[in-house]
């Protein structure tokens, strides 16, 4: 009985110990609006950061943004529009823009936001010792380059703030037409002159992270890693009001348990796991499903013997009309990777359809194109190797492409990298000769993907094909260069004909597409092109 | 005792020490870089990454980087992660809370599973309960634990609320049932089935070795004489044979605590808890070196702990064993 005894003292001390440590018991909260609970998945669980200077991912510029407004935003439609400034105009040319603001908007903490706001929250953004990853995106401004790096001062001659006229007037490098669809990137947020000094780690305490967006923190997060973020309204927001009185970000590293949380009634969406696409947007229904402004591509290496050249063009070409992209993305991505017709993606201002090689396989124009590339003297090559990072199931899809150029009699194989971050330097210095790649816009314009992805200036960076074309890069410079919509477009149009279609430089798969499943209560749930869940217009019952 | 104690606590400190040199060196070994892999797809301009590499000073000399890491160490600093510029103190405090909570439950729950499950198999042998516990104990241990964990998910969050077995919900003050804990939340709810999956693995092990160390004891001849004297069988079990038993059973509960850590990872990261476990194993993947090294001297320092205290308490249990400064006898 003495030993029972002890038992029970022992369990009850172990109990009282283990309350202790257990932490709180949570209680119920009142709230008038709906709240919203968002099951975020995050391959690393938790963003990077949700400081727009530094955020870099999706997830983290998606709270970012509902924090923080910049001068110009994209709706969900794809359109442009003005957040803090009312209307921007250039004079010459796209080399001066000039922004005006709207009147009496505020942060939370009710400081005035003004057009030295922008200056403050920039000075902090792309000073060298923030180290942004994003502050690159300001490299379009005189002198900013040489700020960030190191090399130079704070370029005020490039950065004018009148407060007093509510004016905020910019200097481009070179002529920048698309630069007020730039500028709505989040890096360039305002902030108020109490986060001038913030350095990067002031997330550690997010009462410090103070905003103009519809939302603002609720407390401070340096319990992030606990797997929340709360936001709540912004009262002194000078726009819409949100619908929501709170949403919870809870944050998750894997795709199963952010789908069960969803489904057991914790969160309101949630992601759907790899081949359960038709099954639970079956089930839930799709208004959480949108193509975004992203693509997929395959890339030849410009300088390989076998695969580059003008003088490979037709093996090339065979190998574009060969690949099944419906076959891809009915299999791979059950439909929500739809197959892509060229490099823009739908949405982007100034797409046009079919601006690729193909869209839609053509076995017998790769049969021809093949038999024309062995005429001219080659022999059949040694197995093409397909090159991708593992690890993300890229594998499947280089398995469906090695079927279809066996087909065709192409011998291909596939060409695996350590998913160890070294796979696209690797790529950058010539090593792959098909080489998988895929580009999210960072803003809705053509030169975002055209110039970085195929520019020879942009060799030994994300032209990892290292594909150089002089007709390419006058095309695509003219269009930089003017402030005539429609020629640009025009410019950008035959930029890419040049490469996709005449130079075959690379070929395209699929366009992104997110997909979330949402419960029934939830009954408007915008996305915007560059995949950002718009929670202020969040629509629960 | 004593003697021993500060000797082994001067043993464990090489320990930590030579292993976290060992995964220092390796994150210069291995390849790849942090940079890299924060970029992902897209590159990045040669300023910025010369911005990054500075701020964290990955363009200093390796040993320059070492010796400042340990000099940092001594002040109480273990550094910032390279992924979002977090203090690992921070991180620290905030994953150890989350695993203590989780290990803590989970040992005790798993304790309690194998002293129920073994005692009533050693005790009622042949009986109903010993075969079900057997089929329990044999069955559970060879489910891995990212099955266990998606299939408690299903069976406690996402069945009861696709059925509307509202029965379930008599206590709810979240929206959730108080068995969808999912996604944990801060509320004590939150850990029932993470540390139900934690305790359930070794358990069925603990239980099996209990059993049959319970079993062999039984069978003794004390035990004979203790029946014989007219004891109670309440007495016999409890007071002789499972003191007795106990003693191969710590050892394995002292390695399975250690091993627990092990099975933490993987609950932490199938319940998305972010305690030490998937933080390390994140931070491994995406090589944030100061957030591994941070946290992984936390968790060897355990390791060595748990295995003094599991030396030290033989002799609580068996009289018999004594310790000295040289040896356990």
């Amino acid at each position: 009985m003495k030993v029972l005894s002890l038992g029970k003292r022992s369990v009850a001390v172990l109990a009282a110990v283990g309350l202790a440590v257990g932490g709180t018991i949570v209680s119920a909260h009142a709230a008038t609006a709906p709240t919203y609970i968002d099951c975020q998945l995050f391959s690393a669980g938790e963003p990077d950061f949700i400081d727009p200077a530094l955020t870099s991912t999706l997830v983290g510029a998606n709270l970012a943004t509902m924090l923080f407004d910049g001068l110009t935003d994209t709706d969900a439609s794809g359109n442009l529009y003005g957040e803090v400034a009312s209307k921007w105009v250039t004079k010459d040319g796209a080399k001066t823009w000039a922004f005006t603001l709207k009147k009496n908007l505020k942060f939370s903490n009710g400081e005035a936001v003004l057009p030295s706001s922008f200056v403050t929250g920039w000075k902090r953004a792309f000073a060298a010792s923030m180290a942004s990853e994003v502050a690159y995106h300001s490299y379009f401004i005189a002198g900013m380059e040489e700020y960030n790096t190191g090399k130079g001062g704070w370029p005020s001659a490039s950065v004018v703030a009148d407060d007093s006229a509510m004016t905020l007037t910019i200097k481009m490098v070179n002529p920048t037409a698309d630069w007020p669809s730039i500028v709505g990137h989040s890096v360039f947020s305002p902030i108020p002159t109490t986060m001038a000094s913030a350095s990067s780690k002031v997330e550690e305490d997010g009462t410090k992270l103070v905003g103009n967006g519809p939302f603002m923190l609720e407390k401070a997060i340096t319990k992030r890693a606990g797997g929340e973020v709360v936001i709540v309204p912004n009262p002194n927001y000078g726009g819409k009001a949100p619908l929501l009185s709170r949403v919870t970000f809870k944050i998750s590293s894997d795709v199963n348990a952010a789908y069960n949380a969803f489904a057991s009634g914790q969160c309101d969406n949630g992601p759907i796991p790899a081949g359960r696409y038709t099954e639970l947007l079956t089930k839930w229904g799709t208004k959480g499903v949108k193509t975004t402004l992203g693509t997929d591509y395959w890339g030849f290496n410009w300088e390989d013997p076998t695969v580059g050249g003008t003088q490979n063009k037709y093996l090339r070409s065979a190998i574009s009309k060969a690949i099944d992209r419906t076959q891809i993305s009915t299999v791979i991505y059950q439909g929500v990777r739809k197959p892509a017709s060229g490099l823009l993606p739908p949405g982007l201002p100034g797409y046009k359809a079919g601006q690729g090689l193909t869209s839609s396989r053509d076995l017998n124009g790769a049969i021809s194109d093949y038999k024309r590339w062995l005429a001219l003297g080659n022999k059949t090559p040694a197995p093409i190797r397909l090159s991708y990072n593992d690890g993300a199931g890229w594998d499947k899809v280089a398995s469906i492409i090695i079927a279809n150029l066996k087909d065709v009699g192409i011998p291909a194989k596939l060409d695996p990298y350590p998913a160890d971050g070294t796979y696209f330097s690797k790529m950058r210095s010539g090593k792959g000769q098909m080489i998988r790649a895929g580009w999210f816009a960072d803003y809705p314009i053509a030169d975002n993907f055209l110039f970085p992805l195929l520019h020879t200036k942009s060799i030994d960076g994300d032209n990892l094909e290292r594909y150089s074309s002089v007709t390419f890069d006058a095309l695509v410079d003219s269009a930089r260069s003017t402030t005539n919509k429609s020629f640009a477009q025009s410019q950008y149009r035959r930029a890419e004909v040049q490469a996709l279609r005449k130079d075959v430089a690379l070929t395209q798969t699929v366009n992104r597409g997110i997909a979330t499943v949402l419960a029934a209560s939830t009954t408007s749930f915008p996305i915007t092109p560059l995949g950002m869940i718009a929670f202020d217009q969040i629509v629960k019952n | 005792m004593f003697t021993y104690t500060i000797k082994r606590l001067l043993q464990s400190l090489i320990v930590v020490w030579a292993a976290v040199t060992l995964m220092f060196a390796l994150f210069f070994i291995i390849p790849g870089d942090p940079i890299s892999l924060k970029s992902g797809e897209k590159s990045l301009p040669p300023g910025i990454l010369a911005n990054i590499t500075a701020k964290y000073g990955l363009d200093q000399p390796t040993y320059v980087q070492y010796f400042r890491f340990w000099g940092h160490l001594f002040k109480g600093d273990l550094g910032y992660s390279y992924k979002n510029d977090k203090s690992v103190n921070t991180i620290l405090h905030d994953g150890l809370s989350t695993s203590a909570r989780l290990l803590f439950w989970g040992a005790l729950l798993q304790l309690i599973i194998a002293l129920t499950v073994g005692l009533t198999s050693a005790i009622k042998r042949g009986s109903l309960g010993d075969r079900i516990g057997t089929i329990f104990t044999v069955g559970i241990q060879g489910i891995p634990v990212f099955v266990s964990g998606l299939l408690a998910q299903y069976l406690f969050g996402v069945l009861p609320f696709q059925m509307h077995w509202d029965w379930l919900n008599f206590f709810k003050p979240w929206p959730q049932s108080w068995t969808a804990g999912v996604i944990p939340t801060d509320s004590w709810k939150g850990i029932i089935l993470p540390a139900l999956v934690v305790a359930v693995v070794d358990a069925a092990f603990i239980a099996r070795m209990l059993r049959s160390s319970l079993l062999e004891v039984l069978r003794a001849d004390y035990i004979r004489t203790a029946f014989a004297k007219g004891l109670s069988a309440r007495r016999v079990w409890f007071h002789h044979a499972l003191r007795n038993a106990m003693i191969p059973v710590v050892t394995v509960y002292g390695t399975s605590l250690i091993a627990i850590f092990g099975v933490a990872v993987q609950t932490e990261k199938v319940f998305s808890l972010p305690g030490m476990g998937s933080t390390i194993a994140d931070s491994a993947l995406s090589q944030d070196a100061p957030v591994v090294l941070g946290l992984a001297i936390v968790v060897i320092a355990f390791g060595a702990v748990v295995n003094l205290v599991v030396d030290l308490s033989y002799a609580l249990i068996d009289p018999r064993i004594k310790i000295d400064s040289k040896a356990v006898h």
